[in-house]
């Protein structure tokens, strides 16, 4: 039911007026990860890489197209790689954390595993809700602030 | 501050540029070959395998940094700064929200979930607490596709002359019908859930393989 259900969402981004634009049909292929995650480490991997891809390039076209953000480009890069490299080893003390394989393992766990890991989760959490107002499109507010940094030319 | 009237929005402009849309469509390509061998091949991957793929998606494709890509336009993106310390109406900003859901995650995950992982270490209330880490990551997976899906419909049908107005139309145009979309997603959700929560009803689906 699952698969039928997902094929349905394809078939249907297929058939909507757009199905000109080949682009649009083959970018809801991605779907299919989520149903064959169980089934397949491939298809887990792949949901979570086309993900990240997918928001790399937003992030780029937004601070591309935001006149404020191009002001001090490197300031905030410098910061924003300090902020990565720091939290590199608790993110992979947190793949462990989260595992329920290690429900018990961790009871006797330092400091480091029992302040500074939960902030991995709250990190990701906090993307979850900011990200959930900033793409709201049925939002007109969100939609007037960010179609503008969202979208570039149209193509010649 | 810009409105969604701009001549931009009016003209369809694109979602992404010609070849980063090359890259995002190509990439599934990989991992859709991958899961044929996956599924003809029944393969198990050794522990080492498994931590390569995770290693790829993880490191190599972004997973770790790419939750700090949100507070990087928070900080660095004036547009999304103003957005979120405005006002709204009957409602605090949402920055204020953020910073209480800030700490309440923090609190739950550094005091109650160690507290109850030391009393009560079976407790159901942390399998479900780390269950819906998985889970909520992989609905705001779905959800992030699903909205860029929309954006390319909006843009799309904007270049057709006649569909211009859907840009100013005052709610969401849902081209894609997203019934089956949600039905796909909370049906594999619970499936999911179920799998780890108890692994052996379901184990004949994973061909002897133990569920992630």
């Amino acid at each position: 039911m699952t698969f039928a259900a997902c094929f349905a969402a394809i078939r249907s981004a297929a058939r909507t007026p757009q199905s000109s634009d080949r682009a649009k049909t083959i970018y809801s292929l991605r779907y299919l990860f989520i149903p064959l995650a169980p089934f397949s480490d491939f298809a887990y991997w792949g949901m979570l890489s086309c993900h990240r891809v997918e928001y790399l390039f937003v992030t780029l076209k937004i601070r591309e197209n935001s006149i404020g953000a191009r002001a001090q480009p490197w300031t905030h890069l410098a910061l924003y790689a300090a902020i990565v490299i720091a939290f590199l080893p608790l993110k992979v003390i947190h793949e462990e954390f989260i595992a329920l394989e290690n429900v018990g393992s961790f009871l006797s766990s330092n400091w480091v595993v029992t302040y500074l890991v939960p902030l991995t989760l709250v990190v990701s959490y906090s993307h979850y809700f900011i990200d959930g107002f900033l793409f709201k499109f049925s939002n007109p507010r969100t939609r007037q602030m960010m179609a503008p940094l969202l979208l570039s030319k149209p193509r010649s | 501050m810009t409105n969604s009237n701009t001549s931009q929005f009016k003209l369809g402009g694109t979602l992404f540029e010609t070849k980063a849309e090359q890259f995002i469509l190509i990439l599934p390509v990989f991992f859709f070959v991958g899961i044929g061998f996956d599924l003809i091949q029944s393969t198990q991957y050794s522990p080492q395998e498994k931590s390569l793929g995770l290693f790829v998606s993880q490191f190599i494709f972004l997973n770790h940094i790419h939750v700090f890509f949100t507070f990087f336009l928070t900080f660095s993106v004036p547009e999304v700064r103003q957005w979120l310390t405005e006002k709204r109406s009957h409602a605090p900003n949402l920055a204020t929200l953020l910073g209480l859901f800030f700490i309440s995650i923090y609190l739950y995950w550094a005091i109650a979930v160690p507290y109850l992982r030391k009393t009560s270490p079976d407790s159901a209330v942390i399998k479900a607490s780390i269950i819906a880490v998985i889970l909520i990551g992989t609905y705001h997976n779905f959800i992030q596709s699903l909205g860029l899906s929309l954006a390319y419909n909006r843009i799309i049908k904007a270049q057709i002359p006649n569909c211009v107005q859907m840009f100013d139309a005052g709610k969401a145009t849902n081209v894609d019908s997203l019934g089956p979309s949600w039905l796909s997603h909370f049906s594999e959700m619970a499936f999911f859930c179920f799998s780890k929560i108890s692994p052996a009803p379901y184990l004949w689906l994973y061909d002897g393989r133990s569920p992630r």
